[in-house]
């Protein structure tokens, strides 16, 4: 299972690099942060009280990959994080000088939902 | 009609995903809740407000107390209905009659209360600040009342000297969560922490009925001005909330007469 795991790992990184050119980014209060190959916006919303944004994106791939890809991310690029996987989910709060953001990654079928909150 | 249909059921399910995604079961309240804060993020912002409060309070040393406090805390802990952080238990050297919880589990009694309470008694106040952990009324409370990138800030400083906010606005940051819980929590969550507190005390071993003659102790303590002194200004509602756990109570223990 970890190998299987692993392996799709490798073959999804590798295509997010060949769609590198078509890459989509998120803009998080400047700080670039980079989507998975075919995520979908599927909810965009300003809370109230909190004055956060949510900003919630379908994902054809497991949740496992995704996360995985985020890890790689954050860790190469020096990212502060804290949390990991909980009862809902991958649930971290990140920074990187001044920009900070809630990334949580859920399962939704075999598809995967990224929810940013900042 | 047929596309009119299909449109519907797809919003149905694009709703069904995006409420599955926003909300998590809570297991303490029994419902799903919106609740972005991780369970690390509110143990560092805990610690980040923890470091201001022991600059204003000093901790009691006494091992007796320190130990008895520890020990009914524990049991509390064990069978509480949020078992992702450590809860920590410790007694403040004040006179005031007063317990609080900090986000992420650091709980204080202080030391004018837990010298009038028997251990059932101190088993329920230690167990309505655990009940306010595990429902995470706290955490609600912060992301219902701060901007979002305050409560983020509270948390790096928490972990890191680089905040991410200046210093200033992490100072003002955590008055505003001292201020959030000395104003107390809704009557909703008071009703809430005081179920929770009964039943973990039944379940570890202490008399549930301790609620009861804490809550009037407290008030006989308090005097004349109880509303709006120690316990019953952050903890408000004290005859009603005697009259709900009576009600309660039985239920818990399965002994309705």
């Amino acid at each position: 299972m970890p190998k299987k795991v692993s392996f799709l790992t490798v073959i999804f990184l590798l295509s997010l690099n060949l769609f590198v050119y078509a890459q989509q980014e998120l803009d998080i209060l400047g700080q670039k942060i980079p989507l998975p190959p075919g995520a979908v916006e599927v909810e965009k919303s300003m809370s109230r009280g909190s004055n956060a944004r949510i900003v919630i994106y379908n994902i054809d791939e497991p949740p496992a990959l995704v996360v995985e890809y985020y890890r790689q991310f954050f860790s190469n690029n020096q990212f502060m994080v804290i949390g990991g996987q909980d009862a809902g989910g991958y649930n971290v709060s990140v920074k990187k000088d001044k920009v900070m953001f809630t990334l949580r990654i859920s399962p939704s079928g075999q598809n995967s939902l990224l929810q940013f909150i900042w | 009609m047929v596309k009119r249909l299909v449109g519907f059921v797809f919003c149905l399910c694009v709703m069904c995903i995006l409420s599955g995604c926003a909300t998590l079961y809570n297991s303490a309240t029994g419902r799903s809740e919106v609740i972005w804060v991780n369970s690390q993020t509110e143990v560092s912002i805990g610690q980040s407000v923890q470091k201001e409060l022991l600059k204003k309070h000093a901790l009691v040393y006494d091992p007796l107390l320190k130990e008895r406090v520890e020990s009914v805390g524990r049991k509390l802990a064990a069978v509480s209905d949020r078992k992702d952080i450590s809860y920590y238990f410790a007694v403040l050297a004040d006179k005031e009659l007063n317990a609080l919880a900090l986000p992420g589990g650091f709980i204080y009694i202080y030391q004018g209360l837990i010298k009038v309470l028997n251990d059932d008694e101190l088993a329920y106040v230690l167990g309505h600040e655990v009940g306010h952990v595990a429902a995470r009324h706290i955490a609600k409370k912060l992301q219902a009342n701060m901007t979002y990138q305050l409560v983020l800030g509270l948390a790096f400083a928490g972990i890191s000297s680089s905040t991410g906010l200046d210093t200033s606005a992490i100072a003002q940051g955590i008055d505003t969560v001292f201020n959030l819980i000395e104003l107390g929590y809704s009557r909703q969550d008071e009703y809430e922490a005081d179920r929770l507190a009964a039943k973990y005390a039944f379940k570890s071993g202490f008399n549930p009925n301790g609620s009861l003659s804490a809550l009037e102790k407290i008030k006989n303590e308090e005097g004349p001005n109880w509303s709006v002194l120690g316990y019953f200004r952050s903890h408000p509602y004290a005859d009603e909330r005697i009259n709900a756990l009576k009600a309660y109570i039985p239920l818990v223990t399965g002994k309705n007469n």
